[in-house]
C-alpha cells in the first residue's frame, strides 16, 4: 500500500450517526437519565454515557463482512469545570424484560483510557449496495466508568475482496463522568 | 379491579401522545421536584382517575424531563449563587488576623464553600485566588502534615478545589491529609470510638469516589482497606462498621473479608440486608466460574452479575454462553415503563394487569408472616412465602404461549439457554438453589432472567397447560420436584386454613 492513494473503490463501507440520545440507566428500582452537560467547541457533551445508532451501509457491488465496529476512546482528566450534568430518575413499576435494563454494550473503563473499544454484537454480512440489507444501524451505547471527558471516535473493520479494512468517522462524541 | 374511568384514561393518553403532553401530565401528578434523585414510590402519591397511561416512547419523555432539569438548576444557580458568594464575603478569613479556633474554622469553612461557589459560576481565576488564600493558612508545601485538625482543614481545602476545578487528582491530596489526620490522631492516643469514626468517614469518601469511578479505583480501595484496619476489632460487629466493610470487600473482591461477614457466627450479620448477605455468601463460598456454574447451572450467570456488580453480557461469556463479540439481545422498542406517582406511563408492548399483579404480589411477599396484605384466593388466606421469580414468571409466561418471531429475542435467549439445560441430572438441584438464593430479595433484573431459564428449562418437562400450575407451587413454597409433579398431575394449589389476622 506505500505510496499508492487508496481509491473509494477500496472503501466501499460508510459509517453514519442513525441518531443519538441521552444515556439512561435502570438501577435500585428506577430509570435514571442524564442531560447533556454542555458543549466543547460546539461538540455536545453526554451525561455519564450515550446511546448512539450508528448506520453501515455498504456501496460495493459484493456482500462485505463487517468484522467489528470500535470505539477509539480518548480520555481527558482535565476538562472545562463548567461542564456538569443533571439526572432524572423515576421508579419503574417491575423489572424491566431481561437485559432491557439500558447497560451499555461499550464500557470506557480505566484500561482503554487511550485505545480501542469492540462493541459487542456486531459482527454481519452487508448485502450488495441498492439491496434491502445493504445497511444496518447498530446500537451504540457507551458508558464512561472512568471520571472525566471522553472523546469517541467510530471505526468500521470489514473484509473487502479479501482484504481487510478499516473505514472511520471522524466525529464522534464526547462523553463526560463528573467524579463528584 | 379499578383502572380509572375510561374517558379520562383516554383524554390523557392523547395528550400524552407527545413528549410536551407526556411532560406536563407528569407535572400534574408529581409534586415540584419528586422524580429527580432517589426514586421513591411510596411518597407523596396524589389521587388520580387513571393509573395506566400508553406513551410512544418513555425514553423521549425522560430525556426532555432530564434537558428541562439541566436547564432550570443552570438558571437557579446563576440568578442565586452570586448572592451565595458575596454573603460569603464577609466571612473569609483574613491574613495576618488573629481569630480564636472556633472563629478560624467558622471562617475556613466559608473559605471552603466560597471556592465550591466560585466554580459552580465558572469563576475559576476566583476560585484559585480563594484556594491561594486557604493555602497559605493550612499548606506549607510539606507533604501531609501529622496535626489532626490543621490536615483536615488542608484535606477540606483540596476537596473542595476538585469540586471547583474537576481536576480528580485533588481528591487524592485530600484524601493524604486525611489518612495524615488519622494517623495523628492514633499517636495522639484518642479514644478507639473517636478514631473509628474518622476512619470511617473517610472510607466513605473513598467509597464515593469509587462509586463516582475517579481513577485510579486501585489506589481507592487501598485506602479504605487501609482506614478499615485502623479501627479495632471491638467495633467490627458495629452498623456502619459492618456497612462498609462489605462495600470494601465487594469492591475489593475481598473473599475471606466476605465469608468472615457471611459467618453465621458473626454477631455483626444484622447490619447488611438480606440481599448484602445473600451477595457475600455467594462471593466467599464460589471460587471461580467452575463453582458458580456447579452449584447455579444456567441461572449462574445473571445471578453472578448481580452479586459482583458486572455487566450482564461479561457474565454470560465468563460461563461460556456468549461469545465476546456477541451482544445480550434485547426486547427491542415497545416494553419501557416508569412509575409517576400512581400512574404508569408505559410504552405499548408492557403487560398492564401483569405489572399491575405483580405490585400486587409483591407488597404481600413484602409480609413475612403473610400479614394483613397476604392475598386470598377464593375466600382462601395464601401465604405467599416465594414472589421472587415467580411474580416474574407469571409476566413472562405469556411469550411461552407464542410462536418464536413473537417472543423478544432477550427472553428467546433466556429460554434457549433453559431448554438447554432441561435433561441436565444435576438441573433440579439448581434451580432449587436458584430459588432459595431469591427467597425473600427483591425483583431484579437478575431474577427477571432467572425466571426466564426457569420457564425455558421446565417447558421440556411439562406441558405448556400446566406452567401457571407449576409456578403457583412454586409461589406457595413448593421445591421445584413438588411443584413439577403436582403441576402435571394438575393438583390444585392446597388451600391454606384461614386464619384470622392478629391484631396485636
Amino acid at each position: 500500500m506505500t505510496g499508492t492513494p487508496p481509491r473509494p473503490g477500496d472503501f466501499p463501507v460508510a459509517l453514519s450517526s442513525a441518531g443519538i440520545g441521552l444515556f439512561w440507566i435502570i438501577e435500585a428500582g428506577g430509570r435514571v437519565t442524564y442531560s447533556t452537560a454542555g458543549e466543547v467547541d460546539g461538540v455536545t457533551v453526554f451525561g455519564r454515557g450515550v446511546r448512539m445508532g450508528v448506520r453501515v451501509a455498504n456501496g460495493a457491488d459484493e456482500p462485505v463482512t463487517l468484522r467489528a465496529l470500535r470505539i477509539r476512546a480518548k480520555w481527558y482528566p482535565e476538562y472545562p469545570p463548567t461542564l456538569r450534568y443533571h439526572k432524572v430518575a423515576l421508579p419503574v413499576p417491575a423489572p424491566p424484560l431481561p437485559f432491557d435494563d439500558g447497560q451499555p454494550n461499550v464500557l470506557l473503563t480505566e484500561d482503554v483510557t487511550d485505545g480501542v473499544v469492540t462493541v459487542r454484537g456486531t459482527r454481519c454480512v452487508l448485502a450488495p449496495a441498492g439491496e434491502a440489507d445493504a445497511s444496518r444501524v447498530i446500537d451504540a451505547t457507551i458508558e464512561a466508568a472512568v471520571s472525566g471527558l471522553w472523546g469517541c471516535h467510530i471505526e468500521a473493520e470489514y473484509t473487502h475482496a479479501a482484504a481487510a479494512r478499516v473505514t472511520s468517522v471522524p466525529v464522534g462524541c464526547l462523553v463526560l463522568l463528573r467524579g463528584k | 379491579m379499578v383502572l380509572g374511568t375510561v374517558p379520562e384514561r383516554r383524554r390523557m393518553e392523547e395528550q400524552a401522545r407527545t413528549v410536551g403532553g407526556a411532560l406536563s401530565l407528569i407535572d400534574d401528578i408529581l409534586p415540584a421536584g419528586q422524580g429527580v434523585g432517589v426514586p421513591d414510590a411510596a411518597a407523596g402519591d396524589p389521587l388520580t382517575t387513571a393509573s395506566w397511561v400508553t406513551v410512544p416512547d418513555v425514553g423521549a419523555v425522560m430525556a426532555a424531563m432530564a434537558d428541562r432539569l439541566a436547564q432550570e438548576t443552570a438558571t437557579r444557580e446563576r440568578t442565586e449563587l452570586p448572592a451565595v458568594a458575596e454573603s460569603l464575603r464577609p466571612r473569609l478569613p483574613r491574613i495576618r488576623t488573629p481569630y480564636d479556633v472556633t472563629e478560624f474554622a467558622g471562617r475556613f469553612e466559608a473559605l471552603v464553600r466560597s471556592i465550591e461557589v466560585a466554580g459552580r459560576l465558572g469563576r475559576l481565576d476566583e476560585a484559585r485566588e480563594l484556594a491561594n488564600l486557604g493555602a497559605a493558612f493550612v499548606l506549607d508545601g510539606q507533604p501531609p502534615q501529622p496535626e489532626t485538625w490543621i490536615s483536615e482543614l488542608a484535606g477540606n481545602l483540596y476537596w473542595s478545589i476538585a469540586s471547583a476545578t474537576a481536576r480528580d487528582s485533588y481528591y487524592h491530596q485530600a484524601l493524604d491529609h486525611y489518612m495524615a489526620a488519622g494517623a495523628a490522631m492514633r499517636r495522639a492516643g484518642l479514644p478507639s470510638g473517636t478514631r473509628r469514626d474518622h476512619a470511617l468517614w473517610v472510607t466513605d469518601l473513598c467509597l464515593g469516589l469509587l462509586e463516582h469511578r475517579v481513577p485510579p479505583r486501585r489506589r481507592l480501595i487501598d485506602l479504605a482497606t487501609t482506614c478499615l484496619a485502623e479501627i479495632g476489632r471491638a467495633h467490627a460487629a458495629e452498623r456502619p462498621v459492618v456497612r462498609v466493610t462489605f462495600a470494601v470487600a465487594r469492591a475489593a473482591e475481598d473473599r475471606a473479608k466476605l465469608a468472615e461477614l457471611a459467618d453465621p457466627g458473626f454477631a455483626g450479620q444484622e447490619a447488611l440486608t438480606v440481599g448484602e448477605l445473600r451477595m457475600a455468601q455467594a462471593l466467599a463460598r464460589m471460587a471461580g466460574p467452575a463453582d458458580w456454574k456447579r452449584v447455579f447451572g444456567p441461572f449462574a450467570a445473571p445471578i453472578y452479575a448481580w452479586c459482583a456488580d458486572v455487566p450482564h453480557a461479561d457474565a454470560f461469556t465468563v460461563f461460556g454462553e456468549l461469545g465476546t463479540d456477541e451482544g445480550l439481545p434485547t426486547a427491542g422498542a415497545g416494553f419501557q415503563a416508569v412509575q409517576a406517582g400512581q400512574v404508569t406511563f408505559a410504552e405499548d408492548g408492557c403487560d398492564e394487569l401483569g405489572t399491575r399483579g405483580r405490585r400486587w404480589v409483591g407488597r404481600a411477599a413484602g409480609q413475612p408472616d403473610g400479614g394483613e396484605d397476604a392475598y386470598f384466593v377464593d375466600g382462601v388466606r395464601r401465604p405467599v412465602r416465594c414472589a421472587v421469580p415467580t411474580a416474574g414468571m407469571n409476566s413472562l409466561a405469556r411469550f411461552a404461549r407464542r410462536e418464536d418471531d413473537e417472543v423478544p429475542a432477550s427472553v428467546r435467549f433466556l429460554f434457549a439457554l433453559g431448554r438447554a439445560c432441561a435433561s441436565d441430572p444435576s438441573i433440579g438441584c439448581q434451580i432449587d438453589a436458584m430459588l432459595r438464593f431469591f427467597r425473600g430479595l427483591d425483583e431484579s433484573v437478575a431474577s427477571e432472567a432467572c425466571g426466564a431459564i426457569l420457564i425455558g428449562a421446565v417447558l421440556d418437562m411439562l406441558p405448556l397447560s400446566t406452567l401457571g400450575g407449576y409456578i403457583a407451587h412454586l409461589e406457595t413454597g413448593a421445591d421445584h420436584a413438588t411443584a413439577l409433579r403436582r403441576a402435571v398431575r394438575r393438583v390444585p394449589v392446597a388451600p391454606v386454613a384461614t386464619v384470622p389476622v392478629s391484631s396485636s
